[in-house]
């Protein structure tokens, strides 16, 4: 595996572990999934909408997201919004998240000093 | 037709999906590509070649489904199943294996006609002994396979190995306590050979006498009479080596197992060699003319040649059991401690 591919890979990794907390970020107002697609990309985060979808239902499935259809325009579209429940869990994720680009700060600095 | 083109890719990713969620993710993607579709036409009319570059970029429908899966079943059998299913597959393999090549032994000797061409009538039984343990161990993955896969959709909690606590995990083996796997694994091939080989052609094993004729020792019908007694010898061996392989080190409960198959697998051959009707009438007395012409000598050879025979054993045996005793309460301290 070359470097190219190595470095691909780990940033898939260290992306795929924020996709959660992204999404999150996005859900205080209902959204339907392309519109949180569009959302996410206008703030540089792209996220391909065959992993999207399938997520939100999961979230949905752990009581983090709630949904609903809209069916009054002109294309059905399923809403989904966050529940008091996932409202927690992101604050705690984003807590979390928080400390840990705090912690790796203070890493990046002592490697500095080195 | 693009139409169409949409429809033949919802039905591939939903025929996929779980049956409950496919109505709902088909009107959902139809959405998605809808959307994705308005959006690049920019007002104007969707093109096919665009809706065909949004199917592609949304991934080959298997892919799609597959996302859709819950985590636990993407895998037919995933963690915490599969360590298990791997620990139970290897001891029903083992199981089954071995019960195919003891099966082929006792149909082997029951059912042995040496007649016609020995070159060919190997063949064929070694084809035999391959195709029983192939199929054996062919039902017995799939049986442990079909298992853990109903396991994992169901969600059965497990427990089969358990987890150790910390304290008492293993200890490091020193290295002179470690059984070597390849004495083992020598120790069950050779067993496993010399009873077939001395359950095949008793009657070939024999001596030369001084004039030029051949003496053969043992009455095959007698041999095969008490087959059973040999079965059960070499299956005490494989078992004992088994467990050996598995310990992979000295212990108390090793030394305690291997003692009890070996006391039993000797005793067993005991009685086997103690059956007059195993040996050609008068062989014995023949043996000890061959190795001795003093008269008292051959008398004592006479009748107690398979004594001595036996007691070789024995003597071999209890060095065997002592060693691994020895062994155990010299290196298997700690862990017997905490127990």
């Amino acid at each position: 595996m070359g470097e190219k591919n190595i470095i691909e890979s780990l940033e898939q990794e260290l992306r795929r572990g924020t996709i959660v907390l992204c999404v999150l970020s996005q859900m205080k107002e209902p959204k339907y999934g392309y519109s949180l697609v569009q959302a996410l990309a206008e703030k540089g985060i792209d996220i391909e909408a065959n992993t999207l979808y399938p997520l939100m239902r999961r979230l949905e499935s752990q009581g983090l997201l709630e949904s609903s259809w809209e069916t009054d325009g002109s294309k059905p579209r399923k809403y989904y919004k966050m529940t008091v429940f996932g409202r927690g869990v992101y604050e705690e994720l984003r807590e979390n998240w928080q400390k840990m680009t705090s912690n790796m700060e203070q890493l990046w600095e002592g490697e500095g000093d080195e | 037709m693009s139409n169409n083109l949409i429809e033949r890719y919802l039905y591939a990713v939903t025929k996929e999906v779980p049956q409950k969620i496919r109505a709902d993710v088909e009107k959902e993607l139809h959405g998605l590509i809808m959307d994705m579709a308005e959006e690049r036409a920019a007002g104007g009319e969707p093109s096919e070649e665009m809706f065909l570059g949004i199917l592609e970029e949304l991934g080959p429908p298997s892919k799609m489904a597959e996302q859709y899966q819950p985590e636990s079943q993407r895998l037919i059998i995933s963690m915490p199943y599969y360590a298990d299913y791997i620990f139970i597959l290897k001891i029903v393999s083992a199981c089954v294996g071995g019960s195919a090549v003891l099966t082929w032994m006792v149909n082997f000797i029951l059912g042995t006609d040496m007649t016609g061409n020995i070159a060919s009538w190997i063949a064929a039984e070694m084809w035999n002994l391959l195709a029983e343990v192939f199929i054996a161990l062919c039902v017995g993955f799939a049986v442990v396979t079909l298992l853990f896969v109903f396991l994992q959709r169901r969600g059965v909690a497990l427990r089969l190995r358990g987890n150790i606590p910390i304290s008492d995990l293993p200890p490091v083996p020193d290295e002179k306590a470690v059984i070597k796997r390849s004495d083992k694994i020598t120790a069950i091939i050779l067993s496993i050979l010399f009873t077939i080989i001395f359950l095949w052609l008793p009657e070939r094993i024999g001596f030369v006498r001084a004039d030029g004729e051949v003496e053969y020792i043992f009455n095959t019908a007698g041999v095969r009479s008490y087959w059973y007694l040999l079965i059960l010898a070499v299956t005490l061996v494989v078992a004992e080596s088994g467990f050996a392989i598995y310990e992979g080190r000295y212990t108390k409960r090793y030394a305690l197992i291997s003692t009890i198959a070996n006391i039993l697998s000797y005793t067993a051959v005991c009685i086997f060699f103690m059956r007059g009707e195993i040996f050609n009438t008068g062989v014995l007395g023949k043996v000890a003319e061959v190795m001795n012409r003093s008269t008292d000598m051959q008398l004592f050879l006479k009748y107690r040649l398979p004594v001595l025979f036996l007691g070789l054993i024995g003597v071999c045996m209890l060095i065997e059991c002592g060693f691994n005793v020895w062994k155990a309460f010299r290196y298997d301290k700690i862990e017997t401690g905490g127990e």
